[in-house]
């Protein structure tokens, strides 16, 4: 009985969406099989349009310190925020990243172009794996193009995580 | 008789202006443009910021350099009504509110600490301050599209954009659930045009907005920008209508050099500036008139500071080296200059001498202001066809 009890509570805890924290940080790395080093190899690059402004957000390893994460927010131009992160939160991060990608990826030949047909606020979502010099060879990219009004808020819930993320 | 006279005439005065006193005093029927007038003016001028010291006039000429007028402005520019910053500025202090609240309150979760922010941003005068401009620009879209003579545009054709600029909703956050569904945007500066998946339309107002615009000419333009997009050239096309009216303005804007005509130029496609240069047309249009209003009322300087605060956003993506390719805004000094700044009512408010015949002649290209009667009016030149 107690059994249940605490599996009702765990999925409930884990259903619960816009949360962000440590444990549920953690649980992110444990599932998506990120480890901290293999973190360190990939960088993350979000470009979208919202109103008249163009944003960047941007996350990727420092060159002079491969342990060390920089991540970016750029809008217009102007560098709004720059922040370092450590590799558990960021690996974290990346595995949102990556399932929104697959996501976006497998319903993209089926999802219908926004009502009215036109896109106002389109985004782009790109992920690189394997930055480390030996393995400029081996670089993988994910990309993905969209419309924040398709995907039922996904997108801005990842921009917010990121936010998120680099702020605090 | 001039005795006589006297008690006559003095009466009459005193009654007269007994009359006129009573007059004043009596609330006299207004009309409901006149109505919301009012209610705009006491939202904005005599909110408090009609006593905020208006900035020096800047030294550039505004009917030849408007562009370099507008957008070398920095930090703070004031106009009578409020001030604007840049949008940076105020996603820096949105962020910072945010920072605070959860340095306060270590135990929110991020939908806690949102529900604080909006509370803290979205209060109840900003609400009543966006929610009045939006019915005024809703209004005077509509008179816009309205006061188009019936050869321009038929009565059934303005039904059609009427009821499109009438089923757009302000979408304001509601302070126990702020922008679910978007819960980035409570920290942004930007206001934006959407379609949501059940077909409806709707603006939604970024949380910075509120704290980098304060000048109601500012958000005049904006909300106009946005609203305008309802009834834009790829809106109207993708609704399946077909208005000669706007394969008129289209015209009109590739000839004057609006929207960019690059090589792989799809019209409506992803690259295509036509939509965004109709936003802004119409934004200019209702900017001008709003404007207008208050150009006998301010000072030059005053005048001119609204000007500026009106379009002063329009310079931001100057900077911008990271451009997606999906750029669909014309670059900032055509926008300021050549579509706000040739507007003949913007160049009377500026005090700018009204293009001559001679000019029209001399300048073909620099001349022309666009509107639903262009070709009506004058052929596109033969450079554009050359161009295309």
């Amino acid at each position: 009985m107690m059994k249940i009890w605490i599996l009702g509570v765990t999925l409930l805890l884990t259903s619960c969406a816009g949360k962000t924290t440590t444990s549920d940080s953690a649980n992110d790395a444990a599932k998506s099989g990120i480890s901290p080093e293999e973190a360190l190899q990939t960088s993350i690059d979000i470009r979208y349009h919202l109103g008249h402004s163009h944003r960047h957000l941007q996350m990727h390893v420092e060159p002079k310190d491969t342990s060390l994460v920089t991540a970016q927010i750029t809008v217009d131009g102007s560098v709004l925020k720059e922040s370092h992160l450590n590799a558990q939160r960021y690996s974290s991060f990346i595995s949102k990243v990556r399932n929104f990608v697959d996501k976006r990826r497998s319903l993209a030949s089926s999802t219908p172009p926004p009502n009215g047909g036109e896109c106002h606020d389109p985004y782009q979502v790109e992920i690189k794996n394997g930055l480390k010099k030996d393995q400029a060879d081996r670089v993988d990219t994910l990309k993905v193009e969209g419309c924040r009004i398709q995907d039922e808020g996904a997108f801005s819930h990842l921009i917010n995580e990121g936010e998120f993320l680099i702020y605090h | 008789m001039k005795i006589r006279a006297r008690p006559f005439a003095l009466g009459t005065i005193i009654a007269v202006m007994v009359g006129f006193i009573l007059m004043l005093q009596t609330p006299t029927l207004r009309t409901p443009v006149e109505e919301m007038r009012e209610e705009l003016r006491q939202e904005f001028v005599n909110g408090g910021y009609a006593r905020a010291p208006s900035g020096l006039l800047a030294p550039e000429d505004p009917c030849n350099q408007l562009y370099q007028l507008i957008c070398s402005k920095t930090g703070v520019t004031k106009d009578p009504t409020g001030t604007v910053r840049p949008d940076i500025d105020g996603e820096k202090m949105a962020d910072e509110i945010l920072e605070k609240v959860i340095r306060d309150h270590p135990d929110f979760s991020s939908d806690e600490a949102e529900q604080a922010l909006v509370q803290e941003i979205y209060t109840a005068r900003a609400r009543s301050r966006i929610e009045t401009t939006f019915r005024w620009v809703k209004h005077n879209v509509e008179r816009l599209i309205e006061s188009q003579p019936n050869t321009i545009l038929t009565g059934a054709e303005k039904k059609q954009l009427r009821t499109r600029i009438r089923q757009i909703e302000l979408d304001l956050p509601d302070p126990a659930k702020p922008y679910q569904d978007e819960p980035d945007i409570l920290t942004k500066s930007d206001v934006f045009y959407e379609h949501t998946p059940d077909g409806k339309t709707r603006l939604r107002v970024g949380g910075a907005y509120f704290l980098s615009v304060h000048s109601w000419f500012n958000m005049v333009f904006t909300l106009a920008h946005e609203i305008g997009h309802s009834i834009d050239p790829c809106e109207i096309k993708n609704a399946g209508l077909k208005l000669q009216a706007y394969d008129r303005i289209t015209s009109c804007f590739i000839d004057q050099g609006l929207v960019a005509l690059r090589k792989d130029r799809l019209e409506c496609g992803e690259h295509d500036q036509l939509s965004e240069t109709f936003a802004d047309w119409v934004a200019v249009h209702i900017t001008a008139r709003t404007l207008k209003n208050y150009s006998t009322e301010f000072p030059a300087n005053s005048l001119m500071n609204s000007v500026v605060n009106s379009v002063r956003d329009l310079c931001e993506v100057e900077n911008d080296q990271t451009e997606m390719e999906t750029d669909f805004h014309p670059p900032p000094a055509v926008r300021v200059d050549k579509i706000f700044g040739r507007n003949p009512e913007i160049r009377a408010i500026l005090g700018c001498e009204p293009q001559t015949a001679l000019q029209l002649q001399t300048q073909p290209q620099a001349a022309v202001y666009c509107d639903f009667g262009f070709n009506l009016i004058r052929k596109p030149s033969a450079t554009v066809r050359d161009k295309l």
